[in-house]
This record gives structure tokens, C-alpha cells and sequence, in this order.
């Protein structure tokens, strides 16, 4: 793994050239920050919300087919927003996550969660400690701290990676890596497992390489004379943050205080947790009888997926806040980290009350589960369509055998033959994408529905026929 | 990465085999609805198009031992046919003249088992072997 | 072979330390997310004085994805199914990462208590229990005895 390639950090570096104001970028909600505050917000949270901006306008028509590639690249993209830098912190926390090496697990929209953190209505990525000793002496606490790295290591043998060639990884073209006698399928598969290892690969560099910086600046600020390095925290902060932490009920490390509560019953949870908790995949409900029939027999309209419960106390609609302190701000939009000196001996007890009730989804200090993934309706609606359009091609294959069976009459059968689960168009679904309710505008009676079913069922299976053939050739 | 044992391994395949989202061209399940341990199985290959193979369907069994995945399972056609890694008198395939068996992987399941096989029989130089009459076994 | 996350090691310590009177869970020495199970069948149930070994794995997103529980000894209820398969929406849509091992496995204990045959698993079981509950429940005291008794 020699080849580590200089060019992986180039787009970066273009980006951060660019200057733009942050308030185009940020989501719509204040937070109480005054305009002529967020006018001057500095170059650096313009750069880190810069990739959102990116994201957005990519996505313009969230339903369009997109390219193998333009996926590749998305992921390449989010994955870079995943590594955690010692120069981008917020509070005495970082802005990416610090041990979670599936990107599956993280594949949160990582320009919302950055602008949340920025904002201070999510605490950051604590990196966490794995125990915590009340009778450690401050001395201990801030040395422990100090040697804190900004990510868990990557597991190195990965079982789904074995064997699978990755290239140079400075070449972003690895098409002759792919076996070209496979077929067309084996060939994507063979791809996205390529991609995949090369991805991973990619990351534990890109990261790598953050550690190596924080590592070298650490040992700078430490050499005799040396000037503090502006980013890294003092001791003071070090402290502050770690001697009185708390467990998170759910990965059971210890995370400084204040962390996220949720909305509901009060209840602790890192941030690290949070963006982990998401929508299960669409499925079809449970007291439904869907689960036996085919996959092409089923109601699109049926497919469904509900927003997260509260994992403790089961209320719907998962939500959390984030008091910071507000004697505290360090980092982005606050003041160095390394200058950051205690004020008061007990500063948690001290800061504002913590809230002492419940908050509904909707208020505007909650952060919900479902906003860390907006695209879950999109999601959602693109499972409902694939699943009509294999409806529709099993229908149009039906009749279409009942139409070449001799002494069939084919008029008739067009009339009466019922399809239950066709009755989705997928043109509709994004329209409506916003009512739950029925897909067809009310006024058509259920015979021109039906026609229009078939119709538009025979269409697209010739048309997907036709790709079919063309593409296996 | 965790080691997911063999029973959860072997419930993931069962699960994907019944509710046939696995490809079309192969098919698996128990041998015994009941069998607690999970190591007697049948399977299916459709025989690929442009060969002799085309429109057969040939049924293996396969046995998973106590140290599969670790281990390869052992797979053996109850259907005739003619392919040099399959024993002419038992069926049997033989190890060491089939490629994924050999270089068997904790990540291969029955199904690329399976899927190898049907592109063995599809080989250049395997797909106009003759081939024993349809509906013979072993 | 990654660290074992800090979850997974504290949630082993403390079911050592304080284990559920009636379960017993074990890791396997060769991978700490494997466990061997035992849970002895609750009192005034068809399952009384039967011990039952399971088997138990936390997967790599465990906590965000529920433990993988099976039964190893054969069992007559509407809710496992011949391979000890378990019906329990906590298993399922239900699971939440603030459940624990030792949750679950209470869980499982309770279903044992209480089987429910209107949300069946082993269709012809939970016939059988919906019919004729009393021949059932003999049914399921005597595979007990027969394959659940304690060595």
C-alpha cells in the first residue's frame, strides 16, 4: 500500500480557495444568531457547509436515474465527510464521527449534521473515553485526554474485502480491474465490490493522515519555546470537558457533559449513537397478509416506513436537544480552543437549568432522527416505484401471454382481468408524494383506472423488454 | 469484522433460499423442514442457455459440516451430467478440480456454490460436452 | 479481529456479575460475540422444570440491530418454529439499542410464560394450541420432559 496518492486531497484544497458566505448554506432555521453574527462567520464553516451546497444542487431531480459514477462519486464525497480533522472543532469535539467504520452505519446526510453541530443544536463527535475513574487527580484526567486519538483504528482484514484487488488508488478510473468475460451482472457486482474496498481503503488513508498532522502539532506545542498551536485545547478545556462525563446508555462510553436528551423522556444519548438510529427500510406492514405473496403481487401503495421510536421510552417521532454551555464556546464560531480558560470551578452545574420537560417533534430546538436523513421520503417513493414497475412487467407479461394464446379473447380479458397491485403509477408518486392517501385524483371511476393501468403496464414492459434484450446482447 | 457462527450463517441462507430473493438461475432449501442442525440441503441449477445444458435442471445435495462456513460443504448431483469436476460413477463433485471449492472462502455460501457450478457448465470448453438423457441420476 | 466494542464487554461483565436468576449466558471462548445459552422453563408453565440451551450472537451493528437468538432444544410452542426459530417483536421491529442480552433473554423467558398462538411462527403448533389448548399444552409438557429435561 505504498502508492498513498497526493492527488485525493486536491478537490479540497480548490474548494477551500472559494470564498462564499455561509448563510446561503445553512439551513433555514436561527438560532437565535443575529445577522450581522452570521455575516461574518469565518471562511472555514464556509468551506465545511460549501460541500452541502455541492450535494444540493446535484440533486436536483432527487428521482432521476443517476450514472454508476455519479454514485461512486456522491459516496467518495460523503465518505470524505466522514474524516475527522483536529482543526475543525466545535466545543472540544469534531464534526465527523470517531468510531464507526461501516459507512453504513453513518450514512447520515453529513451536511445537515455539520451545520447542526456548528450551530450548537447537536453536540459534536466527542471522541469517548472507555472508562472513567472518579478518583483520577486532574493531572491524570488531562493526561489521558491529551493522548485521546481522533479516531478508533480501522479493522485492517475486513472479511467482505479479502482478495479483492484495489489498484492505484490515485487513479479515481479502475475499470481494468473488472473481469470483462463476466456477465453484465457480475461485472456490477464485481464493481461495487471494488469500489467498496478501494472506498474503505481511501478512508483509513484520508484519516491516517489526519492523525499523523494531529499527532505532529501535539508533539510541536510540547517541543521547548514552541508557540501554542491555536487548535489544539488547553488543559483547562481538556479537564472541563472529561472530569465529570457521562455514560451514553447505548455504546456505554463515557462522553463529556452536556450531551443529547431526548425530547421526550430526558434521556442521554451521544451524538455518535444518534445519527445511527434511522427509518428501517421500507417494508410492508406486519398485520398485512403481504408476507406471503410474491414480491410482484404486493401493493406499492402499502410499502411503508415509519419514523424511529425514542429507543428508550418508544414515543415516535425520535427527537433530541442540545443545551451547550454557553461559557464555553470553543472552536468554530467560538474562541480558540488553546486559549479556552475555566471560569468557574463547577461550570456544568453552574450553566443554565437543563430542561425538565418534554418538547413536541416540531419545536424548534428539537433535532429529529428523520432530519439527520431527509431523503427518506425519496427513498421510500423510489422503492414503491421499482416494485410497481416489476408489478407492471409481471402484468404485461401475463397478458401479453394470454394475448398470443390462440382461442383467448383478448378484448374481454383486458376488461376483467383485476391486478391488484398495479394500481400505482410511478409518474404519480412524486407528485403526491406528500399525501398518504390514495395516489389517483378522485374523480376517475375504477374502469378508466383500469385501462389506464394496463396500458401504461404494456408500455413500460415492452419498453423495459426492449432495454432488457439490448443490454444482455 | 465479528465471525458469524455457522447456525445464524446457515438461517441468513435459509431465509434468502425461501423467500427466493436469490438469482433465478439456482435454487436451495433443507433436505429436512425439521432438521435442527441445519447440515442436509438440497439444491437446483438451471442449466445456462447456448449450452447442452440449456432447459435442464440438475438437483444437488449438498451436506454443511460442523465447520462450515470455515469449510466448504460437500455437494454432490443427484442428476446425470457430464462435467470434469463431477465423479462419472458417484457425482460427486471433486474437490480439487472445482476452483471455489478449492479456494473455498468464509464469504462463499451455498449459492455461489451453486452459481459456479452453472458457470462451469457454461465454460467454452464444457458446454457442448454430451450429455447423459434428461431425468437420469446418479 | 476489530476490538470488541466497550458495550459488548461491560454488558458480559455485568451479566457475570449479576446474573438473572433462572438464564445463563456464556461467550464462546473463541468469539466473545457468541453466546451458549441455558433458560429453564418458568414455573406453573408447560415448560416447568425443562432447562433450554440457545444460542446467541450479537451482530456487527449490534446495538442498532437486535441479537440473533435461536433455540437449540426442540420446544413445542405456537411462537418457535421447528428450526427454534423465535416470534418476539423485540427480536424484530420492536428491538430497540437501549434493550440489553440480559433484556432479551428475560424476554424470551416471559414468552415461554405466555405463548401467544395469534401471532404464530409454527402455524400448525398454534392451530393446535387455538383448538385444543389442554391437548397442547400436554403436548408441549411431554417434549419437554422428553428433550428438555436437565442432565
Amino acid at each position: 500500500m505504498g502508492n498513498v496518492p497526493g492527488k485525493l486531497e486536491n478537490e479540497n484544497a480548490v474548494r477551500s480557495n472559494r470564498s462564499m458566505s455561509t448563510s446561503a448554506a445553512l439551513p433555514h432555521r436561527t438560532n437565535g444568531m443575529n445577522g450581522a453574527r452570521k455575516a461574518r462567520t469565518s471562511s472555514m464553516v464556509g468551506t465545511i457547509l460549501n460541500s452541502r451546497r455541492c450535494s444540493e444542487s446535484s440533486d436536483l431531480n432527487p428521482y432521476k436515474r443517476k450514472s454508476t459514477k455519479d454514485k461512486e462519486r456522491l459516496k467518495e464525497r460523503h465518505v470524505k465527510q466522514l474524516i475527522v480533522k483536529h482543526g475543525e472543532s466545535v466545543d472540544g469535539g469534531f464534526l465527523a464521527p470517531y468510531g464507526s467504520s461501516s459507512i453504513e452505519k453513518v450514512d447520515y446526510d453529513a451536511g445537515v449534521v455539520k451545520s447542526l453541530i456548528l450551530e450548537r443544536r447537536l453536540a459534536p463527535f466527542y471522541t469517548p473515553l472507555q472508562d472513567y475513574d472518579e478518583s483520577w487527580s486532574h493531572q491524570e484526567l488531562v493526561k489521558i485526554v491529551d493522548g485521546l486519538p481522533l479516531h478508533a483504528p480501522f479493522s485492517e482484514d475486513v472479511e467482505a474485502f479479502e482478495g479483492v484487488p484495489l489498484g492505484d488508488l490515485s487513479q479515481s478510473d479502475f475499470d481494468d480491474l473488472i473481469d470483462k468475460s463476466l456477465s453484465r451482472r457480475e461485472q456490477r457486482r464485481m464493481r461495487s465490490m471494488i469500489f467498496n474496498a478501494r472506498l474503505y481503503r481511501k478512508r483509513l488513508l484520508w484519516q491516517e493522515r489526519e492523525n499523523e498532522k494531529f499527532l505532529e502539532s501535539k508533539l510541536e506545542a510540547k517541543k521547548p519555546g514552541a508557540r501554542s498551536n491555536p487548535c489544539l485545547p488547553s488543559d483547562d478545556l481538556k479537564f472541563e470537558l472529561y472530569y465529570k462525563g457521562v455514560e451514553c446508555p447505548i455504546c456505554f462510553l463515557y462522553y463529556p457533559q452536556p450531551i443529547n436528551m431526548s425530547r421526550c423522556c430526558l434521556q442521554p444519548i451521544c451524538s455518535e449513537c444518534f445519527v445511527q438510529i434511522k427509518r428501517a427500510e421500507p417494508h410492508f406492514p406486519h398485520d398485512q397478509d403481504e408476507d406471503h405473496k410474491e414480491e410482484e403481487e404486493k401493493d406499492p401503495n402499502l410499502l411503508t416506513s415509519e419514523p424511529t421510536n425514542c429507543p428508550y421510552c418508544a414515543t415516535s417521532d425520535y427527537g433530541i436537544t442540545y443545551d451547550p454551555v454557553l461559557t464555553r464556546k470553543v472552536g468554530l464560531q467560538g474562541i480558540k480552543p488553546f486559549s479556552y480558560v475555566s471560569g468557574n470551578l463547577e461550570p456544568v452545574e453552574s450553566s443554565e437549568p437543563a430542561r425538565r420537560r418534554s418538547l413536541a417533534a416540531t419545536d424548534r430546538l428539537v433535532v429529529t432522527s428523520d432530519s439527520l436523513r431527509p431523503d427518506w421520503q425519496v427513498k421510500l417513493n423510489k422503492e414503491r416505484m421499482r416494485l410497481a414497475r416489476r408489478s407492471a412487467n409481471a402484468t404485461a407479461i401475463h397478458l401479453s401471454n394470454q394475448l398470443v394464446t390462440p382461442g383467448h379473447q383478448a378484448s374481454s380479458n383486458l376488461q376483467t382481468h383485476t391486478v391488484p397491485s398495479s394500481n400505482y403509477h410511478p409518474e404519480f408518486a412524486a407528485a403526491h408524494a406528500h399525501d398518504n392517501g390514495s395516489l389517483w385524483p378522485s374523480n376517475a371511476t375504477a374502469a378508466e383506472i383500469e385501462n389506464q393501468m394496463v396500458e401504461q403496464a404494456i408500455k413500460l414492459s415492452l419498453a423495459e423488454s426492449k432495454a432488457a434484450k439490448k443490454s444482455s446482447r | 469484522m465479528s465471525k458469524i457462527p455457522r447456525s445464524f450463517r446457515l438461517l441468513e441462507e435459509l431465509e434468502k433460499g425461501e423467500k427466493g430473493m436469490g438469482p433465478e438461475s439456482c435454487s436451495y432449501g433443507l433436505a429436512h423442514s425439521d432438521d435442527i442442525t441445519m447440515t442436509y440441503w438440497n439444491g437446483t441449477i438451471l442449466g445456462p442457455p447456448h449450452s447442452n445444458h440449456e432447459n435442464r435442471i440438475y438437483s444437488v445435495a449438498l451436506e454443511c459440516g460442523e465447520e462450515y462456513p470455515d469449510k466448504p460443504p460437500k455437494i454432490k448431483f443427484i442428476s446425470k451430467i457430464n462435467l470434469p469436476c463431477v465423479n462419472q460413477t458417484t457425482g460427486k463433485v471433486e474437490e480439487d478440480r472445482f476452483e471455489t471449492v478449492r479456494s473455498w472462502k468464509r464469504s462463499y455460501t451455498m449459492e455461489t456454490l451453486l452459481l459456479d457450478l452453472r458457470k462451469e457448465m457454461a465454460l467454452p470448453a464444457n458446454k457442448k460436452l454430451p450429455q447423459p438423457t434428461e431425468g437420469t441420476n446418479f | 479481529m476489530a476490538s470488541l466494542p466497550k458495550r459488548i464487554i461491560k454488558e458480559t461483565e455485568r451479566l457475570v456479575l449479576d446474573p438473572v436468576p433462572g438464564i445463563n449466558a456464556v461467550p464462546h471462548e473463541d468469539n466473545l460475540r457468541y453466546f451458549q445459552v441455558t433458560i429453564e422453563g418458568p414455573q406453573q408453565s408447560p415448560y416447568e422444570d425443562g432447562v433450554f440451551e440457545l444460542e446467541l450472537f450479537l451482530p456487527d451493528d449490534y446495538p442498532m440491530e437486535a441479537p440473533k437468538v435461536r433455540f437449540l432444544t426442540k420446544i413445542y410452542h405456537p411462537n418457535i418454529d421447528r428450526l427454534g426459530r423465535i416470534c418476539l417483536d423485540v427480536l424484530k421491529a420492536n428491538w430497540s439499542p437501549a434493550l440489553q442480552i440480559r433484556t432479551v433473554l428475560l424476554s424470551v423467558q416471559a414468552l415461554l410464560a405466555s405463548p401467544n398462538p395469534n401471532d404464530p411462527l409454527a402455524n400448525d403448533v398454534a392451530e393446535d394450541w387455538l383448538k385444543h389448548e389442554d391437548e397442547a399444552i400436554a403436548k408441549a409438557r411431554e417434549w419437554t420432559k422428553q428433550y428438555a429435561s436437565r442432565k
